[in-house]
């Protein structure tokens, strides 16, 4: 497979699941689990470079793959036991600060070579991305896609009344860990692709922008899924060109874009008003 | 066979006793009020009642179907009944038509196996729409309602799946004067030609014994079921309520005397 090839796959599979996710991270006020799942995988592919470099272990990718998935399961599974909302956020945000903390001691003690290496979790390595990897995103790009279909109904009732979704006979609780369950999968997949300042930028901007401009939910899946797309299209052909990271350019894209969207509504808002 | 049998009811929420000792039956469809003072527990025995709090002692009967203390609520008793929570629960920041909150009130219909098919999701949304006068707004955003509005549309959610039973917690909040007339007058006749039993928790004792078949009266821990007729029964109770909490009663209701 050519690197273009790979690279197409691998925009299309991570726009699909940045799309689903999200939208759902928005409209389930998920936005501290992401922060705080991608800072802890940081934080544990530091201790195990760390481990690695003592023992002068060999770190594959699908040990790191292994790690990541443990590592967001695991933070998934300790906040879903925390029911109200606000609790929930602060206890993500102890996490949060926790593993940053953590992460930068780990890499302040890391020999250089593994700090470049960490480095690349942080701005991401798509151009660096091998058929392994793919096929692995595939595979989580696939059950996700499937459950956010498939699910769409019971985890929109979950995210927008969910003691209504409580007193009905679904699995209002299941479906809500599973909704988790499947922004944290998203999450890590962006983290190991596009690096932790880029995952903000596509889990967490276009879904809340569109959902904040009152697109509904079942739109603003479509429309970020194609700007997560277009964005990283655009990124990956500047990156080509001008020799700058690709994931670099896709956060800065979306964030501007974020930016004059707010700012169209701010002055439709006030026209509207100054008119009435 | 009684619609609703509560026997020995106790509910504690975070170790602090909320019920005890409720036991009323309701055997025939009617449109009970549940009234009391602020903090009383109405929410609360509402909630065990729909299974989202399990009590520590008693059981609860539903149509034939008995849930004793520890034992998980059985899907087949949620079928039955339709939910309105308090409206402060919702996630308004989730851009929704009135429409699509009508028709999660089906979800569950909705998932395998089907009880409704995809096809009749629209006529049976528009019956109920019709039936509440809110066809016209449904293309509206939920946030863009007014409160009236909102809560019918919450209203048509709950009764959208036809339930046996229906129990609403406070839908007369923040609602005008004729809103709260044609929701009562609806709720009056779904138990007249309907045959479907309503729980309704009101803070307006007007409401209660006005327009109710039975008056659920909670306070200190006790739930005792009054039948509206017996005005001087309720009476006695509302003038145990504390200073703080009169305000709740009407200065103009006959009834506060």
């Amino acid at each position: 497979m050519s690197l273009i090839v790979e690279l197409v796959c691998v925009s299309i599979l991570i726009a699909l699941l940045a799309g689903y996710s999200s939208t759902f991270t928005s409209i389930s006020r998920s936005s501290f689990l992401v922060v705080t799942i991608s800072h802890a995988i940081l934080a544990t592919l530091a201790a195990l470079f760390y481990i690695a470099y003592i023992y002068s272990l060999h770190v594959g990718p699908l040990l790191i793959w292994l790690v990541m998935f443990v590592t967001a399961l695991s933070v998934c599974a300790f906040v879903s036991h925390v029911r109200l909302f606000s609790e929930r956020d602060l206890v993500l945000s102890i996490i949060f600060a926790l593993m940053l903390s953590i992460a930068a001691l780990f890499m302040a003690v890391l020999p250089g070579y593994m700090v470049s290496r960490m480095w690349s979790f942080l701005t991401g390595s798509l151009l660096l991305i091998t058929p392994v990897d793919i096929s692995l995103i595939f595979i989580i790009c696939l059950i996700c896609s499937t459950l956010y279909t498939f699910f769409y109904r019971e985890f929109l009732l979950v995210s927008y009344d969910y003691e209504y979704a409580l007193a009905t006979s679904i699995s209002a609780s299941a479906m809500n860990y599973v909704l988790s369950i499947l922004i944290s999968i998203a999450t890590l997949a962006c983290v190991y692709v596009l690096g932790l300042f880029v995952t903000y930028a596509v889990m967490l901007i276009p879904g809340s922008v569109l959902v904040n401009a009152r697109v509904r939910p079942s739109t603003s899946v479509i429309m970020s899924i194609m700007i997560v797309f277009i964005t990283l299209m655009i990124s990956i052909g500047l990156a080509f060109s001008y020799n700058i990271p690709p994931s670099g350019l896709c956060g800065v894209m979306i964030s501007v874009l974020a930016g004059l969207v707010i700012l169209v509504r701010f002055l439709t808002r006030r026209i509207k008003r100054t008119r009435s | 066979m009684s619609i609703i049998a509560v026997e020995d009811l106790k509910i504690c929420v975070g170790g602090r006793v909320i019920i005890q000792d409720a036991t009323f039956r309701i055997d025939e469809p009617s449109f009970v009020v549940i009234i009391g003072p602020n903090g009383a527990g109405k929410t609360t025995l509402l909630k065990t009642m729909i299974g989202l709090i399990k009590p520590v002692r008693g059981c609860i009967k539903i149509l034939d179907r008995v849930v004793r203390a520890g034992e998980r609520y059985p899907r087949s008793i949620r079928k039955l009944i339709g939910y309105m929570p308090q409206r402060d629960v919702i996630n308004y920041a989730v851009p929704l038509t009135a429409r699509e909150i009508v028709i999660s009130g089906i979800v569950e219909n909705l998932t395998l196996p089907r009880t409704v098919l995809p096809r009749d999701v629209d006529s049976l949304v528009n019956n109920i729409a019709g039936r509440l006068g809110i066809d016209n707004i449904l293309h509206k955003f939920f946030d863009e309602l007014s409160g009236g509005q909102q809560q019918k549309v919450l209203l048509a959610r709950a009764l959208v799946k036809d339930p046996r039973i229906l129990i609403l917690d406070e839908p007369l909040s923040n609602v005008d004067e004729m809103s709260r007339v044609e929701i009562l007058e609806f709720l009056r006749d779904l138990v007249r030609r309907d045959g479907r039993t309503v729980l309704l928790v009101t803070h307006d004792v007007e409401v209660a014994m006005s327009w109710s078949d039975y008056v659920l009266l909670v306070n200190n821990g006790r739930a005792v079921l009054y039948s509206s007729k017996m005005i001087e029964d309720v009476n006695k109770f509302l003038r145990q309520y504390p200073e703080k909490d009169r305000k709740i009663v009407p200065s103009r209701s006959p009834y506060c005397a």
